[in-house]
């Protein structure tokens, strides 16, 4: 280390100078509208700026103005760029700000979050998988001291969409990474609501990328159909997975965009910005003085379908034409 | 409460909690980053491996929070351990030692938590005062009293363990090592094992980490996977901002440590190291009161990173220097201006005016008043006794020190009093240090290829093409070097050897400055190449230039000119 000379306290000064002059104190007043309506405040706390954590915050504020009552709320954004030894900062510094809800996205800040809840303020999360495996909620039906809405992918869409496709397919391989929570829980998720769709599920964990064309061809041989779950080691291995699929005369469906881009003939996907207006509804009737615990976690069950022509053509389907008049994305 | 009560008072709960509980992370530093020079990268994964191991021991096994953390330094020590045993016992980089470690700790750490285990309903250590269901919910804001007044137990414990240690004679040794190789070698004296310190170090500081892990989780309600390198950087900026302010602890601490209260613990009132960690610990504090203040005045947090990037880069850069360079150029342009109306009487080759030099923070001047002229082709020695700067005289004229206190500076009849790069090309040096002037990496016939190479060498021409091979060749065979020595590489060359080479790389240069400074050019020599050393020096002198010799070691009679005697000046 270099001489540390006396200009410390000048540098020390100089940096929390700049730290604090850039944004002038925001203005405690509310404005207009104080003394008529109390005008309410939402704090929403993220990690960072991300596309998908974009659409759910443009999806929430387009919620939260299409509502009559509420459609003045102040939103004020609050993000830690990123660094993880900030999420409590940016939660204490949101809480100061005395919000009528705390809205987090991503399951670390909710968990953060709800560690550092005072009595009286109302907290949503958003985008959060698995809400009671992260120890936010002890039930999606009952969930406790706070509320929201989960990512989990729209997998019974998925499900549905299999069998108008493919109405005689009885067996879905499904190849997954058992290190991802994600994929491990939406393996389990599958295999729980699978024999409702009359489908058995082959699941198989790949534990080595390696091994994985040896696995694949051997799924094909005995399954009617390959999936692809919220996994994302999978989704990286997509051509590969759609192309053994593609050599033995069977098609891959997928619960994610990248995947049905790749050539999985179909999925339902999650659509962030409904997910976020949909947190705002959610956000809308605890702001209106419901408790959290009577308000369930929402699983977005609708998603957005999304078809992949090229592969339709190599597997000889035909899309039935109000599939592909719902159909959002269709690639060919 | 008035009404910027509440808020200041939140911000100072926000920034003291994280701030205690990331001191863990800068306490480590002062063992690994300060004391052992040792960037430790397996903070990273350590930090995470606290947090894994507290969560699975308090979620899955159903322990205590006491041992759960207990538990999470075990495996921080294990991951340290891990560490030093690449870094020391494989002898691979340490850099690299740390990343290995750290991607293999991702893998431990994705098994207990994939990827996240939340404490749920487990009474951990900061749990057990409140809940989700705070009992302490003031002016609409969550509170944590108990929570801080029990991590800064804990830190402050932390803190006089960690500060016995370094007072005592264990510490000594390992605080030795904050000098590299003076203090490995001072360590071998006694013999003990340098690498034994640095792997108490590794462990203990990771150990450290682990349990900052481990209360951080508690802290967020949950262990969670992705934290990448975040918590490395803000270990390392908070430790930054620490010591840049331990230099104002001076007066409390010693006020501390002189205290007759304070008098009874062993060697306290000594310790230097007392101001390190409080100053580890104020470091982490005061970072967290930064961004706690940034995101409090709604300060966009990229423009936090950015800001947080350039405060480090102003701390570790050495402003000192840059405003004496532009001093000293400043000072270059004067003389030069006042060089073009008067030329000098260009006799001799060095002429030194009334010369004074002062070390930086020395109580007293290294010499003054040295005035002497050396003429073309002459050749003189220095004398003095021990300390009187003789040394310090030629690395001046060298252009190896920026400037005199006082005086000045003529080599060929121009003022170079304030152009230490003019002297620097314009004279050679042989440092008393054999080895400084080598590549340690080149065999011997390389460093000598490298002397005599005509500067600086093109891309488009062979530096060393057929013909600078053949007059090498020549010029070796002059030397008398046997050929065994040619093809060994430098660092492997016994001190003698080395010392030789310094001379031959001197003899064999194709454009020699005309004032040649040597210090101690005897030194590590045995009879044999004492004698050839001194035929090279008179072989160098034969060509023309004039030379100073500081020579204590070995009486050789050179046809001296003169001798220029210094004495050290008194204290003052």
């Amino acid at each position: 280390m270099p001489v540390l000379d006396r200009l410390g306290v000048v540098r020390f000064t100089l940096l929390a100078f700049a730290l604090l002059s850039t944004t002038p104190l925001q203005s405690c007043g509310d404005g207009p509208h104080s003394k008529l309506t109390p005008r309410k405040t939402i704090v929403i706390d993220y990690t960072a700026p991300h596309e998908a954590i974009n659409q759910i915050i443009s999806g929430f504020r387009r919620g939260i103005a299409s509502n009559a009552d509420f459609r003045d709320t102040n939103i004020v954004e609050m993000h830690a760029s990123g660094d993880s030894t900030q999420y409590a900062q940016v939660i204490s510094a949101s809480i100061a700000k005395h919000p009528d809800l705390l809205a987090t996205i991503t399951t670390p800040v909710a968990q953060t979050a709800l560690q550092m809840k005072p009595k009286g303020l109302n907290i949503l999360f958003l985008a959060v998988t698995d809400p009671v495996g992260a120890g936010l909620v002890p039930s999606l039906d009952r969930p406790g001291a706070i509320t929201g809405v989960s990512d989990l992918a729209p997998y019974a869409a998925v499900l549905n969409l299999i069998r108008i496709l493919r109405p005689n397919a009885r067996r879905i391989g499904m190849p997954y990474s058992p290190q991802e929570q994600p994929a491990v829980f939406g393996r389990d998720f599958i295999v729980s609501i699978a024999p409702k769709y009359g489908f058995s599920v082959d699941d198989v964990p790949v534990t080595n990328k390696d091994e994985l064309p040896t696995l694949l061809a051997t799924l094909a041989g005995r399954n009617d159909i390959l999936l692809i779950g919220s996994d994302n080691s999978m989704f990286e291995a997509a051509p590969i997975i759609v192309k053994t699929g593609i050599d033995g005369h069977i098609p891959t469906f997928a619960a994610d965009s990248t995947s049905v881009k790749a050539g999985a003939l179909g999925g339902y996907t999650i659509d962030y910005e409904l997910l976020g207006e949909t947190g705002a509804r959610q956000a809308v009737a605890l702001l209106a003085g419901k408790s959290a615990s009577d308000l369930p976690v929402i699983t977005m069950s609708e998603g957005v379908l999304e078809l992949n022509r090229t592969t339709a053509a190599e597997l000889h389907i035909q899309f039935p034409l109000e599939l592909l008049k719902k159909a959002k994305r269709i690639y060919d | 409460m008035t009404e910027w009560g509440v808020p200041v008072l939140s911000w100072a709960d926000a920034s003291i909690y994280d701030g205690l509980l990331y001191s863990f992370v800068t306490l480590s530093s002062v063992l690994t980053f300060k004391y052992i020079r040792f960037p430790d990268v397996t903070v990273a994964g350590s930090f995470v491996l606290g947090a894994a191991v507290a969560a699975f021991a308090q979620v899955r096994m159903g322990l205590d929070g006491i041992t759960a953390v207990a538990l999470a330094m075990a495996a921080g020590s294990l991951a340290g351990l891990t560490t030093s045993a690449f870094a020391l016992l494989l002898r691979i980089d340490g850099l690299l030692s740390g990343v290995l470690c750290a991607f293999m700790l991702y893998g431990v750490n994705l098994l207990m938590l994939r990827p996240t285990l939340p404490y749920g309903n487990a009474e951990t250590l900061l749990s057990s005062f409140a809940r989700t269901d705070r009992t302490i919910d003031l002016a609409g804001l969550a509170w944590h009293p108990a929570e801080i007044a029990l991590v800064f137990v804990v830190i402050a414990a932390t803190k006089l363990l960690l500060d016995a240690m370094l007072a005592s004679e264990f510490g000594l040794f390992l605080r030795a090592l904050e000098d590299d190789a003076g203090g490995a070698s001072a360590i071998r004296r006694h013999g003990a094992s340098p690498n034994f310190y640095k792997s108490f170090a590794l462990v203990a500081g990771n150990a450290l980490v682990a349990a900052g892990g481990a209360l951080v989780s508690m802290r967020e309600g949950a262990a969670t996977l992705d934290r990448g390198f975040d918590v490395l950087i803000t270990g390392i900026v908070a430790f930054i901002i620490g010591q840049q302010i331990r230099e104002f602890l001076p007066a409390i601490g010693d006020s501390f440590a002189g205290s007759r209260a304070l008098r009874f613990m062993a060697g306290l009132g000594r310790l230097r190291q007392l101001k390190v960690t409080t100053a580890a610990i104020l470091g982490s504090t005061l970072y967290f009161a930064l961004i706690a203040m940034a995101y409090r005045t709604g300060t966009p947090p990229e423009f936090v990173r950015i800001a947080i990037a350039l405060y480090v880069a102003l701390t570790v850069g050495d402003f000192k220097s840059i405003s004496q360079r532009s001093w000293l150029r400043r000072m270059q342009k004067q003389a030069s201006r006042a060089a073009k109306g008067k030329h000098f009487a260009a006799a001799g080759v060095l002429e030194v005016c009334d010369l004074a030099y002062r070390y930086p923070k020395a109580g007293r001047d290294a010499f003054t008043d040295v005035a002497f002229a050396l003429g073309r082709g002459e050749l003189a020695r220095i004398v003095g006794t021990n300390g009187s700067g003789k040394s310090t005289l030629l690395r001046l004229i060298a252009g190896l020190i920026d400037a005199p206190a006082t005086g000045r500076l003529l080599i060929d009849g121009q003022d170079l009093t304030f152009a230490p790069g003019a002297r620097l090309t314009k004279t050679a040096y042989l440092s008393q240090d054999a080895r400084g002037g080598i590549v340690q990496t080149f065999t011997v016939e390389e460093n000598l290829a490298l002397a005599n190479s005509s500067v600086p060498p093109s891309l488009l021409r062979r530096a060393l093409s057929r013909k600078t091979l053949s007059r090498l060749e020549s010029l070796i065979a002059s030397s008398g070097t046997d050929a065994g020595l040619l093809g060994k590489t430098a660092r492997d060359l016994s001190g003698g050897e080395a010392q030789l080479l310094n001379i031959l790389d001197l003899f064999i240069r194709t454009r020699l400055p005309d004032l040649i400074l040597l210090d101690e050019p005897f030194n590590n020599l045995d009879a044999q190449n004492v004698q050839r050393v001194a035929s090279l020096i008179s072989a160098i002198h034969a060509r023309g230039a004039a030379i100073l010799i500081v020579n204590h070691t070995v009486p050789v009679d050179f046809a001296y000119a003169k001798t220029i005697s210094l004495r050290p000046a008194p204290p003052q």
